[in-house]
C-alpha cells in the first residue's frame, strides 16, 4: 500500500480510476477463460461447433441426432463445470472479503478459520446418512448451517470487543478445523462398509468441480445471489466496522444487526460453495488481498471486484487442473492450495511484526 | 440550536449480580448553535469515568439509569443513522483501517447521509473537501491513512466529524500522544469550531489546557460529577488537591499565568 499511496500525490482518484480496469479486465478474462474452458478437453471440438450447440440450446431448437455426443460434452459436462468454476470462485472470494472485514483480520478466510470444514461437516453428514438423496436442497442447507455454526463458534472463542487478533483467530480456526475434520473422517470410516459411498464422499471432500452437472449449478446459485446482495447492501457498514464497533456505531451503523447479516451472508456463500465443490482452499484468502492492492480498502468496490476476480481465478485454476497433466486431472483444491499456501505464509510473515502472540 | 442533556445519567457494567457503576448521577448539558457553541472539557484522574461518560454522550452506550436527551427527545429512541448525523464521536487512540486514503476515511462521515447502495453525490465530495480544508488537511487527501503522523491523523478524524455535519462533537483525549505544537493546533481548531457554533466535549488530562481553552470544565472523580462550570470556579486549588492529590503552584483563575503541580503525600491530602 505504501507504494500506491506514494505514487499518487493527491486527490481521491486512486481507487475509482482503477475500478474500470479491474471490472472490465476481469469480465474479459472471465469470458476468455470461459470460452477456453468450453473448448478444452479430450474430445476436440471446433469453436464453431461449440457455438452452434450453445445457440441451439439458447433458441430452444432440437439438437440433431448426429451431434448428440458433442452436445452431451458441451451442454451437460463442460458448460456446467465452467459456470461452477466461476461461481465457486466468486462465492469463496466474496466470503473471504467479508470475513477479513468482519474480523478486522487480514488472514481470515473460510478455509483458515474453520468455516469450510464446518460446511463440509454438514455436507458429509447429509451424504453419509443418505439424506442427500431425498432432495437436492439437503446438502447445501446442511452445509450452510455447518458453516454458520463454525463461524459462531469462532466468533465466541476468538473475538473480544468485535476484534479477533491474528493469533487467536488462527488458533481457534486450527482447533475447530481439526475437530471437524476428525468428525468427517469418522463419518467416512463409518460409511466404509458401503465402499462406493465412502469413496464418493472422500473424493468430493478433496475439493473439485469435476463430474458436476446442472443440478449443482442450481444448488449454488441461490446462495451466491443472496450472498452478493446482502454483502453489497452492507458494504459501507464493513468500511466503518474496520475502525472498531464504537466508531462504527457513532458513524451510524446498527452494529449487531449488520454483523448478523454479514455472518449470515458469509455462511451462505461458504456453505453453498462447499456443498458443490468440497473444500477448495485459499481462494478466499488470496483474492481480497490482490484486489485491495489495486482498488484500496473501500468495500463498495472491493466486494464485487473480489467476486469477479475469484470467478476468473478459479476458472483459470480449474482449466489448469484439467489440462496440465492430461489425460489425467489434478484436483482443483490441490491447485488453489499450491497457489495459496505460499501466499498465506508470506502474509503471516509480513504481519508477524504487528502481531502479539 | 441543539442541546444535549444528561439527567441523573448512570451506567453499570459487568455480569449479572456483579455489576458495578462506572458513572452515576450525572447532570450535564452541552449546547450548540449560532451563538451558543461551547467547548466543555472533561477532566479527572485516570479511572474517573471520563471515557464512559463520553460514550454515553456519543450515544454509543445506553444509560442504565437516568435520561439522555437531544433537544428533549430521548437519545436512544433515535435511529443510529439519524444520531450519526447529529453527534460525531472520536474514540481514544482510534486507529483507522490501514488501507484507506484520507479522503476515503473522511468520506465515511457522509455514509449516514447516503442510501445503502448509493454512490457519493457531488454534494458529498464537496462536504469532504470543505471539511478537510477547514482542518487544514486538504493536502493529505490522497495519502494513505496508515502513514499519517499523530497530529495529522487527529486533524483528519476531526475533519470526518465535520463531514457528518453533526452539531455535537465528542472527542476522547484528542491530544493524547501529540507533541506540544500539535496539541495547541488541535485545541485551537476545536475552540474555533466551538466559536463557530459547534458543541464540543472532550476529555483532557492537561488542566492548563482545560483552563485556557474550555468555556466550561466538568470535573469527574470516582464516576461522579464533582463540579461543572467556568474553569476558574471548578478548578479551585483545594478541589484539585482533593481530586488529583497535587498541590497547585500558580494562579488557576488567571488563564495565562504559569501553572505547576507538586505531588502531595496521601496523609497530607484534605479529606474528600
Amino acid at each position: 500500500m505504501a507504494l500506491t499511496a506514494e505514487l499518487v500525490p493527491s486527490g481521491s482518484g486512486r481507487p475509482r480510476s482503477r475500478a474500470p480496469l479491474v471490472f472490465a479486465g476481469g469480465a474479459l478474462l472471465l469470458l476468455g477463460l470461459g470460452a477456453a474452458s468450453l473448448l478444452a478437453g479430450a474430445a476436440e471440438l471446433a469453436p464453431a461447433q461449440v457455438l452452434r450447440i450453445l445457440l441451439w440450446h439458447v433458441r430452444g431448437v432440437d439438437v440433431p441426432e448426429s451431434e448428440h455426443v458433442a452436445d452431451v460434452i458441451v451442454w451437460s459436462l463442460r458448460l456446467p463445470r465452467t459456470l461452477l468454476g466461476a461461481m465457486v470462485g466468486a462465492a469463496l472470494a466474496l466470503s473471504g472479503a467479508l470475513l477479513q472485514g468482519l474480523f478486522r483480520n487480514p488472514l481470515a478466510s473460510p478455509s483458515i478459520i474453520g468455516a469450510s470444514e464446518g460446511a463440509a461437516f454438514g455436507a458429509v453428514l447429509a451424504l453419509s446418512f443418505g439424506l442427500a438423496e431425498r432432495s437436492v436442497v439437503v446438502v447445501p442447507t446442511l452445509a450452510i448451517l455447518g458453516a454458520f455454526g463454525a463461524l459462531l463458534a469462532v466468533v465466541r472463542v476468538a473475538t473480544r470487543d468485535g476484534h479477533a487478533p491474528v493469533a487467536t483467530l488462527l488458533l481457534a480456526g486450527v482447533a475447530l478445523s481439526a475437530l471437524l475434520s476428525a468428525l468427517n473422517t469418522w463419518l467416512i470410516a463409518r460409511a466404509w462398509e458401503e465402499h462406493e459411498a465412502a469413496r464418493r464422499i472422500a473424493y468430493w471432500l478433496m475439493g473439485g468441480i469435476a463430474d458436476r452437472g446442472w443440478v449443482h449449478v442450481g444448488m449454488l446459485l441461490p446462495g451466491l445471489v443472496a450472498g452478493l446482495l446482502v454483502a453489497q447492501v452492507h458494504a459501507k457498514d464493513l468500511d466503518r466496522l474496520l475502525e472498531g464497533e464504537e466508531t462504527a456505531a457513532a458513524l451510524g451503523v446498527e452494529v449487531e444487526r449488520a454483523k448478523a447479516w454479514l455472518l449470515g451472508a458469509a455462511a451462505l456463500l461458504v456453505g453453498s460453495a462447499v456443498a458443490v465443490s468440497g473444500v477448495v482452499g485459499f481462494v478466499g484468502l488470496i483474492v481480497p488481498h490482490l484486489v485491495r492492492l489495486v482498488l484500496g480498502a473501500g468495500h463498495r468496490l472491493l466486494l464485487p471486484a473480489s467476486a469477479l476476480t475469484g470467478a476468473w481465478l478459479v476458472l483459470a485454476s480449474d482449466l489448469f487442473a484439467r489440462t496440465a497433466v492430461a489425460p489425467r486431472e489434478l484436483h482443483l483444491g490441490v491447485v488453489t492450495s499450491f497457489l495459496g499456501a505460499p501466499f498465506f505464509l508470506y502474509l503471516l510473515r509480513r504481519h508477524r511484526a504487528e502481531t502479539v502472540l | 440550536m441543539t442541546t444535549l442533556s444528561l439527567h441523573g445519567a448512570g451506567i453499570a457494567r459487568g455480569d449479572r449480580g456483579r455489576s458495578r457503576w462506572l458513572v452515576r448521577g450525572v447532570d450535564l448539558e452541552l449546547r450548540s448553535g449560532a451563538d451558543a457553541g461551547e467547548l466543555v472539557a472533561l477532566v479527572g484522574p485516570n479511572g474517573a469515568g471520563k471515557t464512559t461518560l463520553l460514550r454515553l454522550m456519543a450515544g454509543v452506550w445506553a444509560p442504565s439509569e437516568g435520561a439522555m436527551r437531544l433537544d428533549g427527545a430521548d437519545l436512544h429512541t433515535l435511529p443510529r443513522r439519524r444520531l450519526a448525523r447529529r453527534i460525531a464521536y472520536v474514540p481514544q487512540s482510534s486507529t483507522p483501517a490501514l488501507d484507506f486514503t484520507v479522503s476515503e476515511l473522511v468520506a465515511m462521515g457522509r455514509y449516514a447521509h447516503q442510501g445503502w447502495l448509493g454512490a457519493p453525490a457531488p454534494r458529498d465530495h464537496e462536504r469532504v473537501r470543505a471539511a478537510l480544508e477547514r482542518c487544514d488537511a486538504a493536502h493529505l487527501a490522497g495519502r494513505s491513512a496508515a502513514h499519517l503522523s499523530g497530529g495529522e491523523l487527529q486533524r483528519v478524524l476531526i475533519a470526518r466529524c465535520l463531514a457528518t455535519e453533526a452539531e455535537i462533537l465528542v472527542l476522547d483525549e484528542p491530544t493524547a500522544n501529540l507533541d506540544v505544537a500539535h496539541v495547541l493546533e488541535i485545541m485551537e481548531l476545536l475552540a474555533e469550531l466551538a466559536g463557530a457554533g459547534r458543541g464540543v466535549v472532550l476529555a483532557l488530562h492537561d488542566l492548563a489546557l482545560a483552563r485556557r481553552f474550555a468555556d466550561r470544565v466538568a470535573l469527574l472523580a470516582g464516576g461522579r460529577l464533582v463540579a461543572a462550570g467556568p474553569a476558574g470556579d471548578v478548578l479551585s486549588a483545594e478541589r484539585v488537591e482533593q481530586v488529583f492529590g497535587v498541590r497547585v503552584v500558580g494562579d488557576l483563575r488567571d488563564a495565562t499565568a504559569p501553572l505547576r503541580f507538586e505531588a502531595v503525600s496521601r496523609e497530607d491530602r484534605p479529606p474528600c
